[in-house]
């Protein structure tokens, strides 16, 4: 059997759910291989239920959200992108295609918008096949370094810093300065991650 | 005295978003509201905009949840397709009659599945879409209407008109569609009424020259509004209608109809300044190739608060404007490409071609709205909008009669909110003694106590006729929920969602004790409070319930793999029934509330706001730091209109002052605040004494300053004013001001500049009145305004139209080449580039004004918005919660803002925004209690270790740290609450969760989904 993709995704009540509302409402079709989750923000979206979605089988994760600025609660999607970004670090460092999980902003609109976003990322998707597959590695290995993720993610210290970067991110107002995120991700939080991960590997 | 007969009931006209806001506040506030609709469906001109400015947010997804909750209130009763035909009776004791026109599709039993849309044969033009798309005559107006109930157009259905067709009728299988409908009566009792009709955008036909009825590719601003919108007829992309290409090259044409005495309307139209920038803007975000966009203006007119720094931004990115009239537009060629001649602002002819123009045109009266008014004896004025006076913004000349609005006058979005919530504010004041008399209260069923029992889930899915039914299996849907963890029931209805369902779902909670219900259907955005409603009913409790979306998600959007989506559809119904057993009882807290007000500021806006709260029946206490009330309104004389400010200020003081609910402390000020909406406990600091104060609500209207500018000799030179010193001066007619010869105004006087980048929106107006006034007294005077672009927005154009007959001079210069003030012998001499000679010319003014703007000084408000957790912006104006839609909350609950203290604006504005705090203050003031979010965070106090990371990332401030013994934990304030989630994925311990979203729920859904199947 050719392979169909699995995809579960995370949609914002506001905006983004209410995209695929409209796209449903226009009969604007896509592939029937995403499921969704309904949360209140794209900012409810932790890290581990992305880490946790690969290891239940999915082979991408998608985030839809309100766009910058139209979020109901204020910072929501801000915080998704510092979520995402760290995640899709995260991924990159334990040898998996950081093209699987994808952010993307949908006003209760853009259905058409949607319909087209989710049939394209389908696509990726199935051109990566299974997770694992694209990545040269075998789904034990993936699934093991998924849940040393999730271990690691559980640490107090790795969450603390993760809390206290996105205070300051927040704090100094830098959202939209890309360099600034990435060194604090990097700095404060891969280092330690990469350190439980590959322990004793 | 008499008994009160006052009817606790208010009629709103118009569902746009000014009578939405308005009902939806009267409802708030106990009272019973009609919400007559002309159209089949409310939202208004505002629901068919793409995006709004100053933002660029979305128009209709900030609309619809507002419309959505007009609809759920019990209090709001909506009549579409409706019009007031005749009303007897006092104010207080009104009684009106509408009439109802046929929808032919009965609302009670319509449940919205749509069948009888796909079998209407009838295609017609999409008038919604500006007739650039097509519908079936049998239709929904949009996906987003409210109500959901689709109509049938009278004018094309063919069997209305021919006696043949009735297909729809026999597919509907609720028999809710009846051809034989016809026109009613409907009379009803009502107290007052809000006329919120709004208006309707110019006809630009009449202007030959433009050729709007010849060339394809000139269209109306909301024309192009649904061209850039996604549900709109090009699907949201950029093209012209002529070719359906992509357009390189738009213009905008500024003023059509508006400022035009001849063929238009002598008024500015206040909005489409803005609006062309943001289309300009959104257009260039829609091209998938670099787009020229060039607007062509008199005056940029973007006075409101952020506008002229969206302005600036505009001109950095690369739009252009240019200063000009506009000759002719013909056509290029064969291709559709446009020309437009233009006389320039050096007085020169030229030419340009564009793909498409945009013709910018204003906004007038419907001629339905002008001839209710006319009926009920209302005056209106001369531009035919409803007449009403500065300091009461918001009466009609009938009493018990309010409008809001444009048909109140040409005004953006966050003006008619505040303007409705004003409306809704004097209704309430005048019916105040009927509040709670006529509201309706839900049957309150006993909640069954589930805790400790095992989860017994029941499913019930849809067939929704065929929409769900006809592409997944419903059959193998059932068989396969009915083998889930803790399912003990599961079936299959035609309609989930209809009358006769919910009575099912009742019965089958009782016969097989179902302790969790999941419905798999549409979408939880629309029905999910329907299905909890019938929980409820059924004594459980509404939390206990999961929808699963396999309409919206999954029948309509995967038609052409019916196999495909129906394996989805399990596995999303397995992820709802997976949620579901997890899902716990909540209860939303009620809090008792402190009924009395905080008045912050005791200026024109904190007097208003006061009056109205206390007249209303609750207590106030109104603090000012000087030793008199009044503000800066005490330096004023006239108004634009030339009305008596002094004597209205003083009336106010005289009012406060005798008000037995009004509680007055002067030279006082806010120490210290504590609590939250509903119980907040203020130390002030009066005469040097401390005392403490308990209050449910805060109204900050704390003012502003002029600013004193460091320029042109102000301050160095005695004929150099500002223009309140000339207003003063003005109105004791000092010798300066009969013997004066020549007078210079500079405009702009410290506002929009790098260090205040903003406009101060009153001095076009305030100067242009002065100069009048001069030629008053001494006909013969040579007045001069320097300028930079004349602001005289809405009506306030008849005196820049007035003032430019009377013969005064404007010259207009840039911010990089100034006006040059010296002193030659103690004379004044300025020294200005005319702009149409481009020559430097020379003036000897016996005295100079200076326009000199206002501000507001950090430091008089810093403190103030730190301890009431509000925000202010760059430049010290307090921030409002949403720019469009919340203009006087802020983002903190139960904190209001109005007057200068928001942003620069004229007394008529700082009134009605005075009455909207008033009436935001009532709708929580006249509750018992204060019913919170259910779905919202909790801490679990022996896994929190008091980090604070939560209290600094809650958006809302709605989690604070409290001492417990030696330890820091942090406890939720759960009326600030909202739920989003944000500290529940950041908390280091687990310790913070959010209900209804909890982390193991959507552990659970994601295992779920993880289960082995097809895809």
């Amino acid at each position: 059997m050719a392979f169909e993709p699995k995809i579960l995704g995370f949609l914002c009540n506001w905006c983004c759910y209410a995209a695929a509302d409209t796209a449903g409402v226009s009969r604007f079709q896509y592939p029937p291989n995403l499921k969704v989750i309904r949360v209140m923000c794209s900012g409810r979206v932790a890290p581990e239920f992305i880490f946790d979605a690969f290891i239940n089988g999915a082979d991408g994760v998608f985030i839809g959200g309100c766009h910058l600025g139209d979020c109901q609660y204020l910072y929501g999607n801000y915080e998704a992108t510092v979520v995402v970004k760290m995640s899709s670090e995260i991924l990159k460092q334990i040898g998996i295609n950081p093209d699987r999980l994808l952010l993307s902003w949908h006003s209760a609109t853009e259905g058409s918008q949607f319909a087209q976003k989710i049939s394209e990322f389908t696509e990726k998707i199935r051109s990566l096949g299974p997770l694992g597959e694209s990545e040269g590695l075998a789904r034990d290995v993936v699934v093991e370094r998924l849940k040393a993720v999730i271990e690691g993610l559980k640490g107090r210290k790795i969450r603390m810093a993760f809390g206290k970067m996105c205070k300051r991110i927040r704090g100094q107002n830098k959202y939209s300065d890309k360099a600034f995120i990435e060194e604090e991700i990097n700095r404060r939080l891969i280092v330690p991650i990469k350190e439980k991960v590959f322990k004793g590997a | 005295m008499r008994t009160n007969n006052k009817t606790g009931a208010i009629m709103v006209i118009g569902g746009g978003i000014g009578g939405v806001q308005a009902s939806l506040d009267l409802a708030k506030a106990g009272f019973r509201v009609y919400l007559v609709e002309k159209e089949p469906t409310i939202g208004g001109m505002m629901a068919r905009l793409d995006k709004t400015f100053p933002t660029n947010d979305c128009s209709i997804c900030i609309l619809s949840p507002k419309l959505n909750e007009c609809e759920r209130d019990i209090n709001i009763d909506i009549i579409t397709m409706a019009e007031l035909i005749d009303l007897e009776g006092e104010p207080g004791e009104f009684k009106a009659t509408v009439k109802k026109r046929p929808r032919y599709i009965d609302e009670e039993k319509c449940n919205n599945c749509q069948m009888c849309i796909n079998y209407c044969p009838t295609i017609i033009p999409d008038s919604y879409n500006e007739n650039f798309s097509t519908t079936k005559c049998l239709h929904l107006v949009t996906p987003q209407a409210v109500p959901a109930i689709p109509f049938i157009d009278p004018n094309h259905c063919l069997f209305l008109n021919e006696r043949m067709c009735k297909i729809c009728a026999p597919v509907c299988k609720y028999e809710a569609i009846d051809l034989y409908q016809e026109e009613k009566e409907i009379a009803l009792d009502v107290g007052a009424i809000i006329l919120a009709m709004g208006s309707k955008c110019f006809d630009p036909s009449v202007y030959k020259n433009y050729g709007y009825s010849e060339f394809k590719n000139v269209v109306t601003s909301m024309e192009f509004e649904r061209i850039l919108n996604a549900s709109g007829p090009y699907e949201g992309h950029l093209l012209r209608p002529s070719d359906k290409t992509e357009p390189k090259k738009i213009a905008w044409l500024q003023c059509v109809g508006s400022r035009d005495i001849n063929r238009g309307h002598g008024y500015c139209s206040s909005v489409c300044c803005m609006y062309a920038i943001k289309q300009a803007f959104i257009a260039r975000e829609h091209s998938s190739k670099p787009l020229d966009t060039a607007i062509f203006f008199m005056d940029m007119r973007t006075a409101g608060k952020d506008f002229d720094a969206y302005f600036e931004r505009a001109k950095s990115e690369g739009i252009r404007f240019i200063r000009s009239r506009i000759h002719t537009i013909f056509p290029a060629d064969e291709s559709g490409d446009l020309l437009i001649r233009y006389i320039d602002e050096n007085g020169k002819f030229k030419e340009e071609k564009f793909d498409m123009i945009v013709l910018s045109v204003g906004l007038e009266p419907k001629s339905d709205a002008i001839n209710l008014a006319k009926k009920l004896g209302i005056k209106l004025n001369e531009n035919n909008f409803i007449e009403n006076t500065s300091f009461e913004p918001v009466k009609t000349s009938r009493p018990g009669i309010y409008v809001c609005g444009t048909l109140n006058g040409p005004k953006d979005i966050p003006s008619t909110v505040a303007e409705a919530s004003a409306a809704a504010c004097e209704a309430a004041t005048l019916l105040a003694p009927s509040r709670g008399r006529l509201v309706r209260v839900k049957e309150v069923v006993p909640e069954k106590d589930v805790s400790g029992l095992p989860p017994r889930i029941g499913v019930f899915i849809c067939h929704c006729g065929t929409n769900i039914a006809g592409v997944l299996s419903i059959k193998e849907l059932v068989e396969d929920a009915k083998k889930l963890p803790n399912v003990v029931f599961a079936m299959d209805n035609l309609y989930t969602c209809s009358t006769d369902t919910q009575e099912v779902i009742k019965e089958k909670i009782k016969e097989y004790d179902l302790n969790r219900v999941v419905v798999a259907s549409c979408t939880p955005r629309t029905h999910q409070p329907l299905f909890q409603e019938t929980l409820r009913e059924a004594g459980l409790n509404p939390y206990l319930f999961e929808m699963v979306n396999i309409r919206e998600h999954c029948s309509w959007v995967h038609r052409k793999a019916p196999e495909m989506a129906t394996e989805k559809a399990k596995a999303l119904i397995r992820m709802g029934v997976a949620k579901a057993g997890l899902l716990r009882p909540l209860k939303p807290l009620s809090i008792d509330i402190t009924k009395a007000a905080l008045v912050i500021g005791g200026g024109v806006a904190g007097l208003v706001s006061s009056l109205m709260i206390a007249d209303q029946g609750f207590k106030v206490y109104l603090v000012e730091r000087k030793d008199r009330l009044g503000g800066n309104a005490l330096r004023f004389h006239d108004t634009w209109r030339g009305e008596d400010v002094t004597a209205y200020v003083n009336g106010l003081i005289e009012k406060v002052n005798g008000h037995p609910l009004i509680e007055v402390f002067l030279n006082a000020e806010v120490l210290n605040a504590e609590g939250f909406v509903g119980n907040f406990e203020t130390t002030l600091m009066v005469k040097e004494k401390e005392m403490k104060i308990r209050h449910g609500v805060v109204i900050i209207a704390t003012g502003a300053d002029p600013y004193k500018p460091k320029e042109y000799l102000y301050g160095e030179h005695k004929d150099v004013l500002i223009s309140l010193e000339f207003d003063d001066e003005l109105s004791k007619r000092t010798e300066r001001i009969k013997n004066a010869k020549k007078v210079v105004f500079i405009q702009c006087a410290g506002s929009r500049t790098k260090e205040r980048p903003y406009c101060s929106k009153v001095c076009c107006t305030h100067s242009i009145y002065g100069a009048l006034k001069l030629k008053e007294i001494n006909p013969d005077i040579n007045v001069y305004i320097l300028y930079r672009e004349i602001r005289t927005y809405g009506e306030r154009e008849r005196l820049y139209r007035e003032a430019r007959k009377k013969g005064i001079f404007f010259i207009r210069y840039s911010l990089n080449d100034k006006p040059k003030v010296e002193s030659i012998n103690g004379k004044l001499k300025v020294v200005v580039k005319d702009h149409v000679l481009g020559i430097p010319i020379e003036i000897h003014p016996d005295f100079i004004v200076l326009a000199s703007g206002i501000m507001v000084k950090r430091e008089n408000v810093e403190k103030l918005a730190k301890l009431y957790k509000c925000t202010l912006d760059d430049q010290s104006f307090f921030r409002e919660a949403h720019v469009k839609l919340r203009p006087v909350e802020s983002s903190t609950d139960g904190i209001y803002i109005a007057g200068l203290a928001h942003y620069p604006k004229p007394i008529d504005e700082t009134i009605t925004q005075a009455k909207a705090t008033a009436m935001k203050a009532a709708e929580l003031l006249s509750k018992e209690k204060m019913i919170g979010e259910a779905a919202i965070a909790f801490v679990n106090k022996d896994l929190c270790i008091g980090c604070g990371i939560c209290t600094d990332l809650c958006p809302f401030h709605a989690v604070k740290l409290e001492r417990e013994g030696k330890k820091m934990k942090a406890s939720v304030i759960s009326a600030s609450c909202k739920g989003c989630g944000i500290c529940a994925v950041h908390c280091p311990t687990g310790a913070i969760d959010v209900s209804y979203f909890t982390n193991s729920q959507i552990k659970a859904q994601i295992e779920a989904f993880g289960v082995k199947d097809g895809i």
